[in-house]
């Protein structure tokens, strides 16, 4: 209990009263004192920004758990998103030291401003909504990473970029990244193919479901320990950059920075992007439960690997490089070159798409006098976009049935509907 | 330069793990399902020593998996 509470409490009668007024009085004056300034308008953009990307980076990425679960018909679409949703929520929590180093060695932590931040943030939510549109799946770490870089460009040079710290932390990981994991589900899945040989393919294939639901079951909670911190992590940032918390050795993640996260990613996922989960699931190559078994575990197992030793990685690169190898390694397969072919296109567009878009919506927030009207006008235009686009997609929507394979292994997959999804 | 910026010790360590635990894991779990659908073979066929020593193949091949996620999840917290 305060001082003075303890003294109000140890009053009694008409004396007590006056007292408790008069402290509510001096609260009062203290609110309305304390005018909302520009750079609180600013941060509290930046959160819900930083929420909004989360929200994306979920439903872009509920592909990499599930696509090949759902192709499969190993888990019906709604259950696979809710399980996927769920994890993402419990891996938020398991560990935060992604969260106290995002950013870091890639630009200058003294050039990162709010509205830095902000720009970077429109940048990466801008490529997430344009790549799930075409159906790409495409890394929402690097699109966060592009944006940053290309808002500090803007804001502070090029002096402030880090390039050894980019080629070494992002570009290198995510050239070798999905080529081992290639490598290896072509060889791995190629093996596991040797082995069940002898038997009839329909009767091994119903056996390795479970795989599929463990394996698909890991890498939603490696990305939901790995991407929602991101998201922590940049939220963080504005705060110290507001004063609102500690940095350097009292840095702590406030908690409800960490739960509100965690809900974002989690509803993001439940939302389900049928869009890329279909291009994944299905377009890359018709996957089998034995396929999907050894592409997920693949993914899984190069994705913990790096973070044991310290590299970052994108799990969308990790996967979508884990189907295509296992495509390669499954006798009679064909992987559709052409799909895989626009999926690396993206992921080569990403970082400089979502850099030019983050410049521009600093720029604007510069031009506009680098504060809060700028920062406001920046949001508008991102609100305008997303609301453009969902109106467009009310129309164009992909239904979760049609992420089924035609020849699920696993129950029926239903005539396709025209059914309203995202 | 290039090769001065990458700490290849690392990269080498990052992919020789994912090759070496990455196959370990689809092999155990084929092997898993192979020796289970034998089991049933010797089951139905009457065999009941052979169908007890494949399950107890496939319930080896099955811990080792769980083992394999626990320790990612391990890995996960650290």
């Amino acid at each position: 209990m305060s001082r003075r509470t303890a003294g109000h409490a140890s009053r009694s009668g008409p004396a007590c009263e006056h007292a408790v007024d008069a402290d509510r009085r001096a609260r009062r004056s203290d609110i309305t004192c304390r005018r909302v300034s520009g750079a609180d308008i600013i941060l509290v953009l930046v959160v819900v920004t930083a929420l909004g990307f989360d929200f994306t980076n979920g439903f872009h990425d509920t592909a990499n758990a599930m696509a090949t679960t759902i192709a499969t018909g190993a888990l019906k679409p709604k259950v696979a998103v809710t399980i996927a949703a769920v994890l993402n929520f419990i891996g938020a929590f398991i560990s935060l030291e992604v969260a106290a180093t995002v950013a870091s060695g890639i630009v200058d932590p003294g050039a990162i401003t709010p509205t830095v931040v902000l720009g970077g943030l429109i940048g990466a939510i801008a490529w997430n909504l344009g790549t799930w549109w075409f159906g790409l799946p495409s890394s929402s770490s690097h699109a966060l990473i592009g944006g940053m870089i290309g808002a500090t460009l803007v804001a502070s040079g090029s002096g402030a970029v880090e390039g050894e710290g980019i080629l070494s932390k992002v570009i290198a990981p995510a050239v070798l990244a999905p080529i081992v994991a290639g490598l290896v589900a072509a060889l791995g899945v190629f093996l596991v193919y040797r082995i069940i040989r002898r038997f009839v393919i329909e009767r091994a294939e119903r056996q390795f479901r479970w795989g599929q639901v463990a394996s698909s079951s890991m890498v939603a909670l490696a990305h939901g320990t790995n991407d929602a911190q991101k998201t922590m992590g940049v939220i963080s940032l504005a705060l110290i950059a507001n004063g609102n918390i500690a940095g350097g050795d009292d840095f702590a993640v406030p908690t409800w920075v960490i739960v509100s996260c965690a809900t974002a990613i989690a509803l993001g996922t439940y939302t389900g992007g049928w869009r890329i989960i279909k291009t994944l699931g299905t377009k890359v190559v018709e996957v089998r439960p034995p396929q999907g078994f050894g592409s997920e575990a693949v993914a899984a197992t190069v994705i913990l690997a790096s973070s044991h030793v310290g590299y970052p990685l994108s799990t969308t690169q990790v996967v979508s490089g884990a189907v295509t190898g296992s495509g390669v390694g499954r006798p009679g397969a064909a992987v559709n070159w052409s799909v895989a072919g626009r999926i690396v296109i993206g992921w080569l567009l990403t970082l400089p798409a979502a850099a030019c878009t983050a410049g521009v919506m600093y720029e604007i927030i510069d031009l506009l006098g680098n504060g809060a009207g700028g920062a406001i006008v920046v949001c508008a235009i991102l609100a305008v976009a997303c609301f453009l686009l969902w109106r467009a997609n009310k129309a164009h929507a992909v239904a979760p049935e049609e992420t089924i394979s035609e020849h699920a292994a696993f129950g029926e997959a239903p005539p396709r509907p025209a059914v309203v999804a995202v | 330069m290039f090769a001065d910026i990458i700490d290849w010790g690392l990269l080498w360590e990052a992919v020789y793990l994912s090759v070496a635990i990455g196959l370990g894991v689809l092999i155990v779990g084929a092997l898993a399902v192979a020796s289970s659908l034998r089991a049933e073979d010797a089951r139905a066929a009457g065999r009941e020593g052979a169908s007890v020593a494949l399950g107890g193949v496939t319930v080896v091949c099955v811990l080792a998996l769980a083992g394999a996620v626990v320790a990612g999840i391990y890995l996960l917290t650290q």
